[in-house]
């Protein structure tokens, strides 16, 4: 009697709820005229539901205007586009300097407003070398802090509590992380150049992270929790979280 | 929507000032913390910008956006939840008022008492109890979108819906105005 009555209980809270079909309601009613303790339940949960409306957060208006809001949306829509074009993401280090040249160029001749095809702005304009080297370092350091950010997000949602795929054995997914560690740790030689002066003051970090992206690896997809304890106890020992944030910003400038 | 997938940010305007107070006050709920709402209905809408080619004509608007921010109000959550964990254990002022957890439920309350028990409470249930209760609650959304939108089977919504509204019963029950 007791499970069915819980089984009972449970369509109470969803008909206040209002997450019953048409035929279901007609059943929970007819069975709360026969019993009064869910009846009385449906009527607390009822009064529960409907005081929620009074949510300060449900009468909340935005602190911006929506003028505002929607330059912000376009400013982020903007500053994606120009992330998706930076060449150093994609090439090898020793390739950056070459993407360098045609990106200097290519800016150069807009800018000049020339309709000349990249290639032949390359061969008409020099670049100044210490231009030249500053780019390089500039773009050095940023594709650093991206990769950092990268992992810093594989690392929080690792750390956070995931998704059960076994409940019983309290398993957690982490088949989506596992993967990205993977892919991550496949990029970081196109992405960083760690013996780069510029990238010095991250060294450490970055190593601290490679392995730390491996242990993530190591884990089965469908971790036991003590081995997921085990990383995030390492991870909060070193404080890593916190000196990807400070070693990133301090490579943006 | 289909000026938004030809890349015509313009269309953007019209779709933000249509939804965009609501989805504020969705993530709002959620997460209880403006900035970190107005930051979560920001992504939404480049989310939307971006992904606008993939939106099906058979797919209503204000769903889709909907799915999007809940979904982004729960990443930022986990992502925060562990920074304040580990990273910044001090308190974060803009966060919506705690409540006076010694107050008993039975007695006549004031109305900001009520609120802030109110907005603790939904604070307190787990994160995909909060999604869930919030998707039915604010937006109305039947349970089978409840579930598509948040990658669940429908025996989970229904019982995280069940648990949700008895913790929160056992939370505000018996508070009259």
């Amino acid at each position: 009697m007791t499970f069915f009555h819980g089984r009972w209980r449970r369509r109470v809270a969803l008909l206040a709820a209002g997450a019953l079909d048409a035929g279901e309601v007609a059943s929970v009613r007819r069975h709360m005229q026969r019993c009064r303790e869910c009846a009385s339940d449906w009527a607390a949960l009822v009064e529960v539901w409907e005081l929620l409306g009074r949510d300060p957060a449900a009468q909340a208006e935005p602190a911006v205007s929506p003028e505002v809001l929607a330059g912000r949306v376009k400013a982020r829509i903007d500053a994606g586009a120009r992330a998706a074009w930076a060449p150093a993401r994609l090439l090898p280090a020793g390739l950056a300097a070459a993407a360098v040249v045609i990106a200097v160029s290519w800016a150069v001749s807009r800018w000049a407003s020339q309709p000349q095809p990249p290639a032949e702005a390359a061969q008409v304009i020099e670049i100044p070398a210490d231009m030249l080297a500053r780019m390089e370092r500039r773009l050095a350091r940023e594709s650093t802090a991206r990769y950092l950010t990268e992992a810093r997000d594989v690392l929080v949602t690792v750390a956070s509590r995931p998704e059960y795929c076994n409940r019983q054995e309290r398993r957690v997914d982490l088949s989506d992380e596992t993967q990205r560690s993977r892919d991550l740790l496949a990029r970081r030689a196109l992405l960083v150049d760690a013996e780069a002066p510029e990238v010095a003051s991250a060294r450490q970090v970055l190593d601290d992270v490679e392995r730390t992206l491996r242990d993530v690896v190591s884990l089965d997809p469908c971790a036991e929790p003590g081995a997921l304890a085990t990383l995030r106890a390492e991870m909060q020992e070193r404080r890593l979280l916190l000196k990807i944030d400070i070693v990133s910003r301090e490579l943006m400038g | 929507m289909a000026r938004l997938a030809g890349g015509d940010r313009e269309a953007l305007a019209p779709l933000m000032e249509r939804h965009q107070r609501r989805l504020y006050r969705l993530a709002l709920a959620y997460l209880r913390n403006a900035d970190d709402a107005l930051d979560v209905v920001q992504e939404t809408f480049v989310k939307a910008y971006v992904n606008a080619v993939r939106w099906r004509a058979d797919r209503e608007v204000a769903a889709w956006l909907t799915r999007i921010a809940i979904n982004q109000s729960i990443d930022r959550y986990r992502r925060e939840r562990y920074r304040r964990r580990f990273v910044e254990p001090l308190a974060d002022e803009t966060q919506m008022a705690a409540p006076a957890a010694h107050a008993s439920p039975e007695r006549a309350v004031g109305a900001r008492e009520i609120d802030e028990r109110i907005g603790a409470a939904v604070q307190a249930l787990p994160e995909k109890q909060r999604a869930v209760f919030l998707l039915r609650h604010r937006e109305e959304m039947p349970l089978e979108e409840i579930g598509r939108a948040l990658g669940l089977n429908l025996g989970t919504v229904k019982s995280s819906l069940h648990r949700a509204v008895t913790r929160l019963r056992q939370q505000l029950g018996g508070m009259r105005p």
